[in-house]
């Protein structure tokens, strides 16, 4: 009896404790999401985009099923096996390829193709039809149409190449340091494959990943990032570890303008109108990109997608912590950039010790009597904020600061006049969005210098921000449930620490108010990452400390 | 009229009178008059009843051509002093004999009617439907009875589970709803489950043949579906492996018989999809060669799994089927969030104040957890226990006459309440600094408590009944239960000594019987006003029909609960 136990649902979990975990684990993930990842059992979920990202990579419908059929514990549902075989088969019978100039949309099967040229979305798309096998497309339309396809259950193998680029070579200047394993095998699996997205936890070294693909393909590069800080620490970055020089770095914010080989752009500037004009749009034919880079790709805002989809012949690499977006468009990601062609679960980079462990705990404080009946009172829509500012919150915080002394800690929350009140409380400063950029950067530059223990930010900090000292981190609030919010603060902490030691999140939270409901979301994804934790009262953390402790 | 005891089973006897005869014998009698097994005696006998069910009579008189009635009153001139169109019906359906290998074979006059009737239009295609392996429907099976224990199942009007039930329990389980629709039949009729009203609960012999050994547990199942007679003769003689064969042969065998014959296969192709005797391409799977041939299977089951793994997001998984009593625990402490080849359950903070309510501490509930986890009880779930059962202490409701009374720990957390806006729709009054009370029921109130983060104790001033205001905080939770886990689920009470039982339902009477096992003794009426006594072991009761076994032989009969005139169980009397 194997570790696997495939369920008629699709989900396919995982003992840990078996013998043949690890390689069974390693098999699955060629084509299986991973869900969760608790202590004991992970859970995989078998989808069509899954099975068929590992058709895009090689892998054929009989490999699939040996896997699951080789490592079950109990029979396969015939079920599950006949969705597979389904689904399966639709991969490749559309494919776009590129004949003499032209793009076309191809297949064996002209079933298909009338079924698909029948929806107006598909056909508005489409060009001339040359023959019952073949459809002309637009170089304009590719993104789009893979997009499409796929939202109608037909996923076209893209086999129309890619324009390479203007040649720029790059390289890494690894001086005493070297790529780990496993950024190597992202880049390795990356330029053996094409286009696609890397799944890599928040301080497992994205960047040089993005570094490392950007050396091996040898092409003008440009890196679309989430904000002009999150530049800034890209272009440090790629000065410390490649041969680029400044001159070689184009920044394209809303401060700077410059387009050089390798130009970095941020989300919002692409997205900028005037009217119905994106005035910036120009930056993307400004070089003969040989590759471009989406960093925090699941961030991508829905409209640079859209933008964006007319790159599809250069070469695309996304990045990322986690490839769950609120708004579900994760297939928009795989059309539009491409399949996950790497991801690792955090714990396994956390047992290779190239980020620390962390220890997650929530601390329960309570409404005062008079806190109580006015929270009741109210209607649920002030009722989060309410919970989530609570005063005695700041109590917790002090304790928790004086338990920690020495240490970087950041202190993070949602709101502007919570974070007022804390630096006045804490005489502590704090970088919110209303911090100038100039006075943000020297506020983190102190912070990672140790000359500033302390910090408050804002969700500004949230993403793109190296902090690589801070060890303790103090969640006093956050956007509702968001998984995804979680998943960056927790990032913030996990640069693996020089002596070695853990990191430690805390979640503050006012108890029995909506507020305790969101927060079991959140601590869900990061159980469900495999971070326990622990929930402690708030009296236990506040009792004086007995003689003799 | 009897058959003398010397009568011989040839072509040239008379059928008709002999099979008419049939119904005023006992069925010691009729193996009085001719060497038989018992079986078969009874098939007869069954087969004597339903011509003597005159609805069906009238029906088939109804639909049967003009040359085939007229070829039956031509022997019916021959055979029979009756001359009335019964008769006919009766020979309509008794157009057989017993051929000289015992399969019916049709009498020559009839045959000779049908051959210059047009063609009977063919049975339509077996559609195939989704089907279980016998695994997989032992499996089910047990999780419905599970189910049915923590929450009752809803029957539609005519006694079948809700679709949306069925849907409900399918998503869960990974299965076809109609499948589950299905096996949820199977196990009423095995007397597995029974009905009460308009809900299906685990009957007292759920629990034991869940511990039985698998492939008698199948075999009873299997047998729950009784086919009729004619049927069964024609199953006796064919082993498979193709449905289609069977549906052929039944067609060749009884040309006239399509009305009952088609809903009798269907019945029976149901029947056996869900319970994987046959496979997906409608062949005898080898399980049901063996059931066939007369033979219990050897079915291997993995063994069903006394531990559970409790992780810290709070869910607990089941590697594989759960042992019935791990999962009627898990049931009281968390909701299944899937039941398929695996378990998983969620536990919450109002499922765990649902499994809570009338504990003292939650020692005894954690003492269980470490017992069922091999790797421990996660602290975040530990807490979960240890606060509930403290927050539980706070707050207790009770029902009163018009009402719910809300009785709190503290004037601070009675003041609250009454101006939390979430329970708005209580409309909660304050009586004293600790007190508020509300028309609302108990069941709305905890609900409506639970939801705004107040988990509350109830008190009650008598003993709980089934789907009464002791259940869980919202409508998936289960029954509170103050035994251990594991215990056998209550038995229905008895009816109270002294109660004039002939007020009490037969139906009642029965079910009382049904679950303590014991045997009654049945006035039957027949046709034509004669009765018999007999003694009676009953197996089921549902769609106002009574199964039950001659205590004795074993040997089975359906009767229906109108026919009972009388019931007597041993030191009662209890006349109709």
């Amino acid at each position: 009896m194997g570790p696997l136990i495939v369920q008629s649902d699709r989900t396919v979990m995982l003992e840990l404790d078996h013998p043949d975990a690890e390689q069974a684990r390693h098999d699955l993930g060629a084509f299986a999401e991973l869900e969760r990842a608790p202590e004991h059992i992970h859970t995989y979920r078998i989808t069509r985009l899954g099975l068929w990202n590992a058709q895009a990579a090689g892998m054929t419908c009989e490999e699939i099923l040996d896997v699951l059929h080789r490592y079950a514990k109990f029979p396969v549902p015939s079920a599950v096996e006949r969705e597979i075989r389904d689904a399966t088969r639709r991969f490749g019978v559309l494919r776009i390829v590129r004949h003499e100039d032209h793009l076309l949309l191809t297949s064996e099967d002209p079933a298909v193709l009338i079924e698909i040229s029948q929806n107006k979305k598909v056909a508005e798309l489409l060009g001339r039809r040359l023959d019952e096998h073949t459809w002309e497309v637009g170089d304009w339309a590719r993104g789009q149409l893979k997009q499409q396809l796929l939202r109608r259950g037909w996923p076209a193998a893209d086999e129309a190449g890619y324009t390479p680029g203007e040649p720029f070579p790059i390289s890494l200047t690894e001086d005493g340091w070297t790529l780990r394993p496993y950024q190597r095998a992202a880049v390795d699996r990356f330029v053996e494959h094409g286009s696609g997205v890397v799944v890599l936890p928040c301080g497992a070294g994205k960047t040089l990943v993005g570094a490392g693909a950007m050396a091996a393909v040898g092409r003008k590069t440009l890196i679309l990032v989430t904000n002009t800080v999150a530049a800034r620490q890209w272009r440090t970055e790629l000065l410390a570890r490649t041969s680029l020089t400044p001159e070689d770095i184009g920044e394209y914010s809303g401060e700077q303008k410059t387009i050089a080989p390798v130009t970095i752009a941020t989300y919002q500037i692409l997205t900028a109108r005037r009217g119905s004009t994106y005035r910036h749009l120009g930056v993307l034919d400004a070089q003969d990109w040989g590759l471009i880079v989406y960093d925090e790709v699941h961030l991508l805002p829905a409209p640079v997608f859209k933008l964006t989809a007319d790159l599809q012949t250069r070469l695309r690499l996304g990045l990322t912590a986690t490839l769950v977006r609120e708004d579900g468009r994760e297939r928009d990601v795989f059309s539009l950039i491409g399949p996950k062609r790497y991801d690792v679960p955090w714990k396994d980079i956390e047992s290779m010790g190239y980020i620390a462990p962390a220890d997650c705990r929530e601390i329960r404080v309570d409404l005062t009597e008079k806190e109580r009946l006015e929270y009741a009172a109210m209607g649920d829509q002030d009722r989060y904020r309410f919970a989530s500012t609570c005063p005695a919150k700041i109590a917790v915080t002090k304790a928790l600061l004086a338990r920690h002394p020495g240490e970087q800690i950041l202190i993070i929350a949602q709101y502007l006049d919570q974070i007022e009140n804390l630096e006045q409380s804490l005489g502590v400063p704090a970088v919110t969005g209303r911090t100038p950029t100039a006075e943000r950067e020297e506020r983190f530059e102190a912070f990672r210098t140790k000359a500033l223990p302390v910090l408050i930010v804002s969700k500004v900090a949230n993403f793109s921000v190296d902090l690589p000292e801070a060890r303790i981190a103090i969640q006093l609030s956050g956007a509702y449930g968001s998984r995804q919010e979680e998943a960056q603060r927790l990032g913030r902490i996990l640069r693996p620490k020089q002596d070695g030691g853990s990191a430690t999140f805390y979640t503050v939270v006012a108890r029995d108010t909506s507020e305790q409901d969101f927060a079991l979301n959140r601590q869900r994804f990061l159980a469900e990452q495999g971070y326990g934790y622990r929930i402690v009262d708030a009296s236990e953390l506040l009792a004086p400390a007995r003689p003799g402790n | 009229m009897p058959r003398s005891a010397n009568h011989s089973e040839t072509a040239a006897e008379a059928p008709l009178a002999y099979l008419l005869a049939l119904q005023h014998l006992s069925e010691d009698e009729l193996l009085g008059l001719r060497a038989t097994t018992r079986s078969t005696a009874s098939d007869l006998l069954d087969l004597a009843d339903l011509a003597a069910e005159h609805s069906q009579i009238q029906h088939r008189l109804s639909t049967a051509s003009a040359p085939v009635v007229a070829a039956l009153r031509d022997i019916a001139a021959g055979t029979t002093p009756d001359p009335t169109g019964l008769r006919l019906a009766r020979q309509l359906l008794l157009a057989h004999d017993a051929g000289a290998d015992g399969r019916p074979v049709l009498l020559p006059g009839v045959q000779t009617a049908l051959e210059a009737e047009p063609p009977h239009p063919r049975s339509k295609k077996v559609d195939r439907g989704p089907v279980l392996t016998p695994a997989a429907a032992l499996v089910l099976g047990q999780r419905l009875i599970v189910q049915a224990e923590a929450v009752p199942l809803p029957l539609i009007a005519d006694g079948r589970l809700s679709m949306s039930e069925a849907t409900t329990l399918g998503a869960l389980t990974g299965t076809d709803p109609v499948l589950v629709r299905t096996l949820t039949g199977v196990l009423e009729r095995a007397g597995l489950l029974l009905a009460r009203g308009r809900q299906l609960v685990p009957a007292a012999e759920a629990h034991p043949w869940m511990e039985a050994p698998a492939g008698r547990r199948w075999g009873e199942l299997c047998a729950s579906s009784t086919p009729s007679a004619p049927l069964r003769q024609i199953l006796r003689n064919w082993d498979g492996p193709a449905f289609s064969d069977l549906v052929r042969t039944a067609e060749e065998t009884w040309p006239l018989g399509q009305d009952w014959l088609e809903p009798e296969l269907d019945r029976l192709r149901q029947h056996w999809e869900v319970l994987g005797v046959l496979d997906e391409e409608a062949q005898v799977r080898p399980e049901g060669h063996e059931l066939l041939a007369g033979r219990t299977p050897a079915l291997s089951l993995p063994a069903p799994s006394e531990t559970a793994y409790l992780q810290d997001d709070l869910r607990v998984v089941v590697p594989g089927v759960a042992h019935p009593r791990l999962a009627a625990f898990l049931r009281r402490i968390a909701t299944p969030l899937n039941l398929a080849q695996a378990e998983t359950y969620e536990i919450t903070q109002a499922t765990m104040a649902g499994a809570l309510r009338g504990e003292a501490t939650g020692d005894s509930l954690l003492a269980t957890l470490e017992r069922i986890s091999p790797t421990g009880v996660p602290q975040p779930l530990r807490y979960l226990v240890t606060r509930t059962a403290e927050e539980l202490r706070r707050l207790q409701i009770s029902p009163t006459g018009a009402g719910t009374l809300l009785r709190c720990d503290t004037p601070a957390l009675a003041e609250t309440l009454a101006v939390d806006s979430a329970l708005r729709r209580l409309r909660l009054e304050r009586i004293s600094p600790n007190e508020l009370r509300t028309g609302a029921t108990p069941d709305r109130v905890l609900d409506a408590l639970q939801e705004a983060h107040y988990p509350a104790s109830v008190a009650l001033p008598q003993p709980p009944q089934a789907g009464g205001p002791t259940r869980g905080a919202g409508p998936r939770t289960p029954e509170p239960h103050r035994a251990q886990a594991g215990a056998a689920p209550q038995t229905p009470e008895e009816p109270a000594p002294f109660t004039p039982l002939r007020d009490l339902p037969q139906e009642r009477i029965l079910d009382w019987a049904l679950h303590h096992r014991v045997a009654v003794s049945a006035t039957v009426a027949l046709p034509g006003g004669k009765t018999i006594t007999q003694t009676l072991m009953p197996r089921s009761l549902s769609h106002n029909r009574l199964r039950a076994s001659d205590p004795g032989t074993e040997v089975e009969r359906t009767l229906p609960l109108s026919a009972v005139t009388s019931l007597h169980i041993e030191g009662v009397s209890w006349d109709h």
